[in-house]
């Protein structure tokens, strides 16, 4: 949490592979449930198309959390670069739009506990999203954060709000966040 | 939001196989079976049963088989449409089961619409006009909803009707159009009969809304940010609908997921009064007569619709506030 330590140049970050292991049970409890059923259903319409919607809705899901196992990136004062089969780059100079959201259920609302943040950065080259569970979410989030103050980028109260939650004030210098690899926010 | 969604429907499966494995259980749990209480009723009326019919019997439905086969074999035929055989009908469940199960979908959520469409415009009047002559006549007819029982209420509405219009509210449809295939002259019969039900079941929980909305709103009016709005020049309903009120209404949407229970388990004990086609009452009947299929074929659809209502009303919430509350964190 200090400022005036040294810090990397480029740092790394990735989805820790234990992060993904549930996602990649409830992928294969999704398709192991609607595979069992299709199999057996003797080809009901409504059997067919409800569950065969669920089969392609968890084969969709468990590619995203490949796609999160193998997405690597490396962020400096310049940008944010993201590598999963080709690279993909955002300026911190073209950030036009941050979104920062919270998802959870209404048990993890009430005891203040569970739930993951999703933040989104918009730039020239496009869009990228990110889960907390990224090591290094709360540095993303700063780098974001500072970059958006510069380019006079406006944050909704959410987004704000949320990012106060990480710490990061929206509207003034706040002190990058440690850098501790193989954890996310 | 995709990746939430998913993660959330992924917590409906275990919950239902848990529902499931609990409504099995309980229904179980009386002692003896169907066959028991059926032989018992015969004895009673002094025919004489054959032992051999009986034997014969529990193995053809399966009652002679281990608990966990029992199960298994029930949940593997829901997950394929299959809702089971009803010993009492002697017909499978699905046939027994006719309309019943989309009228009760009908009945529940034109009354979770009625209970919002009254609620929260009540719920804002009160607030905002708090002590006013109106919110007190509302506040009192709020109570009133709240304390009267949804089966007496039910009883004073097919008395008046009958006292005043002379005819009887009871049941979804005129008699001619009951076991008939539909049409839009049983929709229009549907429609004019559904009103009392939906009244009558709706009613608690509408005042139980019109309480929470009214407070809620009420906390949010009496921040600074209402004052510093105010003072800037803004229209009242600007102020109103753009901050207190987007805030207020959290809670009220969290609600979905409570309110469907609530519903049809009102719906169960109205139903025998209103003499309603919905699965209410047929229930009762199954879970007298320890009919297992039948009555766990209807609280399985019960629990789905209760599973569903709170799976939406997650979405809602996760939707309309994506915040995260200060010093709370994202564990993920």
């Amino acid at each position: 949490m200090n400022e005036d330590r040294p810090q990397p140049d480029t740092v790394f970050y990735r989805y820790p592979p234990r992060s993904l292991l549930g996602d990649y049970l409830r992928t294969a409890g999704g398709l192991a449930l609607g595979l069992t059923v299709l199999a057996s259903s003797g080809g009901s319409t409504w059997i067919v198309g409800i569950f065969g919607s669920l089969v392609l809705i968890f084969c969709i899901f468990g590619l995203r959390t490949l796609r999160q196992q193998f997405t690597r990136v490396a962020l400096n004062g310049q940008g944010l670069f993201i590598k999963v089969l080709a690279t993909k780059a955002l300026l911190w100079e073209d950030l036009s739009a941050l979104k920062l959201r919270y998802f959870g259920t209404r048990r993890e609302r009430r005891r203040n506990d569970g739930g993951f943040l999703q933040l989104t950065l918009t730039g020239s080259g496009g869009k990228m999203t990110f889960e907390s569970r990224i090591e290094g979410f709360a540095d993303i989030a700063w780098h974001a954060a500072k970059a958006a103050r510069r380019n006079g980028v406006a944050l909704d109260p959410t987004t704000a709000g949320n990012l106060l939650g990480l710490g990061i004030h929206a509207d003034e210098d706040t002190p990058r966040p440690a850098i501790v690899p193989g954890e996310g926010a | 939001m995709l990746a939430y969604t998913l993660r959330r429907l992924f917590v409906m499966i275990p919950t239902l196989l848990v529902i499931s494995f609990l409504i099995f259980f309980i229904i179980q749990l009386p002692p003896g079976d169907y066959l028991e209480t059926y032989l018992a009723e015969l004895q009673a009326q002094g025919e004489a049963v054959d032992p051999a019919k009986i034997a014969f019997l529990r193995e053809q439905y399966g009652l002679d088989r281990p608990f966990v086969e029992q199960y298994f074999f029930w949940v593997l035929d829901l997950l394929q449409g299959e809702m089971g055989y009803s010993f009492e009908y002697q017909l499978p469940v699905a046939e027994v089961v006719g309309d019943r199960l989309w009228l009760t979908v009908v009945l529940a959520t034109t009354t979770v619409i009625f209970t919002y469409l009254v609620a929260f415009p009540i719920g804002i009047y009160s607030a905002v006009r708090q002590y006013s002559i109106g919110d007190y006549i509302f506040t009192f007819i709020g109570f009133l909803g709240l304390a009267t029982p949804n089966f007496l209420l039910a009883l004073i509405l097919l008395y008046l009707g009958n006292k005043w219009f002379g005819t009887s509210y009871g049941g979804l449809f005129d008699p001619q159009y009951i076991d008939q295939p539909w049409s839009w002259e049983k929709v229009g019969s549907l429609l004019a009969h559904l009103w009392v039900p939906v009244v009558v079941i709706g009613t608690s929980g509408t005042a139980g809304m019109i309480r929470r909305l009214r407070a809620n709103m009420l906390d949010e009016l009496q921040k600074q940010y209402v004052t510093t709005a105010r003072a800037k020049g803004l229209a009242e309903w600007k102020v109103i609908a753009k901050y207190p009120l987007r805030l207020a209404v959290n809670p009220f949407i969290a609600d979905i997921g409570s309110l469907l229970p609530q519903v049809i388990s009102g719906a169960a004990i109205v139903s025998v009064v209103l003499d309603l086609s919905t699965t209410g009452s047929m229930l009762v009947k199954a879970l007298q007569s320890q009919d297992m299929y039948l009555a766990g074929s209807f609280l399985m659809f019960q629990a789905l619709l209760v599973v569903i209502g709170v799976f939406l009303s997650d979405l809602a919430l996760a939707a309309l506030d994506p915040r995260i509350r200060l010093g709370g964190g994202a564990t993920k």
